[in-house]
């Protein structure tokens, strides 16, 4: 296989070329479903094709299983990762410290003061778009790396300013009109703030729509000139994380059933798995031997201590606390929105590609 | 608010037609993704075409991938035409709904 193939659409068979980096973070399949939002595409055309139907409950139940088994799992799996040794912990003492104070503090003011909750939630609405296109944008840029596809200089900055621009179009638009400011999440009513204008809006609107441009003419440049392609996977990865933000009403609702449990949870497991297990079993453990190490007993030790966790987190904690008198809904929205502002926080501490540790493990 | 109002001219009275202008056309950006599924298909299609072209026996895989990206661009093509023709909106239903 020449170079440019690899470089262009990820190669599964890694037996011929060890010392090059696997091309995917687990398995071709398993990535093209749960990375790069296969899956999400899948059900939001199936949901389309049942509207109407009776059959669109079972879809609902599907997003509710993948809401329990990747999402909220995702955000728990942050605790094992910072806290799972001294050293970790030191290195990230700031997150490890005070970050979980100060998210200890807000939980426990949110679970006292009623009127506290529906900010908190707010503001976790404000920051999850940054969040989720943070992290379509590290996965992209995983995929490059693991393609050796080297980005120059302008063309990183190409590619972020595309996401920057779909994350502060969907800041601006929550905080310019009433409709993308929600209603209710959690039980909590969502408080309007409108503090920008329409013009703004348009403003942010003209620069993700010019940003999105100069990124496909980056991308179809370098396909024609060097006969080179923006890696498949990071090319679906940036398509699925940007539209989430860019859909009409109607179709966000249906796109977001899907895409925080099939893509955003999903891909973060993935990666979290995959160098958990790299860090017991040696970096060089790819392709179908990583696959096969995912079923090792410190493997599934780790999925069912993260599973547990968040089991306690999100249904153990509030449960408790309604018998001891408190309100569920407030309790487990205090709880949900500051367990995410830490997951939120120290995610954008750990996982930094140009970190040498976080690159030597997930990048071969 | 009419459902499917496209501008200020069609509401109840009263309404605020800047209102429904926001509403109805500054709010979502469908053309945003369909334009990278274009993008997506483009890229393919060339970088494809170049290695078919550079070796005489391509493997069949290339071939396949080629001739989804084509499949995928007619589709893109098709309902852009079908959109004009129709007079409804330059970017796919089941996004803008």
């Amino acid at each position: 296989m020449t170079s440019s193939v690899a470089t262009s659409i990820p190669s599964s068979n890694a037996n011929d070329e060890d010392s090059r980096p696997y091309c995917w973070i687990l398995h071709p399949v398993i990535d093209l479903l749960f990375a790069c939002g296969g899956i999400v595409w899948l059900l939001y055309a199936l949901h389309f094709f049942l509207a109407g139907s009776v059959d669109v409950k079972a879809l609902l139940a599907v997003s509710a299983t993948g809401v329990l088994i990747f999402s909220e799992t995702h955000t728990a799996s942050t605790f094992l990762v910072v806290y799972r040794s001294s050293d970790v912990r030191t290195r990230f003492a700031f997150c490890t410290r005070w970050v979980a104070l100060a998210c200890l503090a807000l939980a426990v003011l949110g679970i006292a003061m009623k009127e506290l909750t529906p900010i908190l939630v707010k503001v976790y609405l404000l920051m999850v778009p940054h969040h989720f296109m943070a992290q379509s944008y590290g996965i992209a840029m995983l995929y490059c790396m693991k393609s050796e596809f080297t980005l120059g200089r302008w063309e990183k900055r190409v590619v972020l300013l595309f996401v920057n621009s779909v994350t502060v179009f969907s800041v601006v638009k929550q905080l310019t009109y009433k409709e993308w400011s929600g209603d209710v999440f959690l039980g909590q009513p969502i408080p309007y703030w409108p503090l920008l204008s329409d013009s703004i809006c348009r403003g942010a609107e003209a620069l993700l729509i010019g940003s999105a441009i100069v990124f496909s003419i980056m991308i179809a440049k370098r396909a024609v000139q060097s006969g080179q392609l923006f890696p498949v996977p990071a090319q679906l990865t940036i398509l699925t994380g940007v539209t989430a933000f860019v859909l009409a009403p109607v179709a966000t609702g249906i796109f977001w059933l899907y895409v925080s449990a099939f893509f955003h949870g999903s891909q973060y497991l993935m990666v979290v798995a995959a160098k958990v297990v790299k860090e017991k079993a040696g970096a060089d453990c790819k392709g179908n031997r990583l696959l096969r190490r995912m079923f090792t007993p410190f493997a599934l030790r780790f999925f069912a201590a993260t599973t547990g966790l968040s089991i306690l987190i999100y249904k153990g904690i509030p449960g408790a606390l309604q018998h001891a008198g408190l309100e569920y809904v407030t309790v487990a929205a205090a709880i949900f929105t500051t367990v995410n502002y830490f997951h939120i926080i120290t995610d954008g501490v750990i996982w930094r590609l140009r970190d040498p540790n976080v690159s030597a493990k997930l990048v071969t | 608010m009419l459902p499917g109002a496209t501008n200020g001219t069609i509401g109840p009275p009263g309404l605020d037609a800047t209102y429904v202008v926001g509403v109805q056309e500054h709010h979502d950006l469908p053309f945003v993704p369909f334009f990278l599924f274009g993008t997506l298909a483009l890229s393919v299609a060339a970088w494809g075409l170049r290695l078919i072209v550079r070796k005489k026996k391509a493997p069949m895989w290339v071939l396949g991938i080629v001739a989804g990206s084509v499949i995928m661009m007619l589709g893109l093509a098709w309902h852009l035409l079908e959109a004009k023709t129709t007079g409804s909106l330059l970017y796919p239903a089941v996004l803008r709904r």
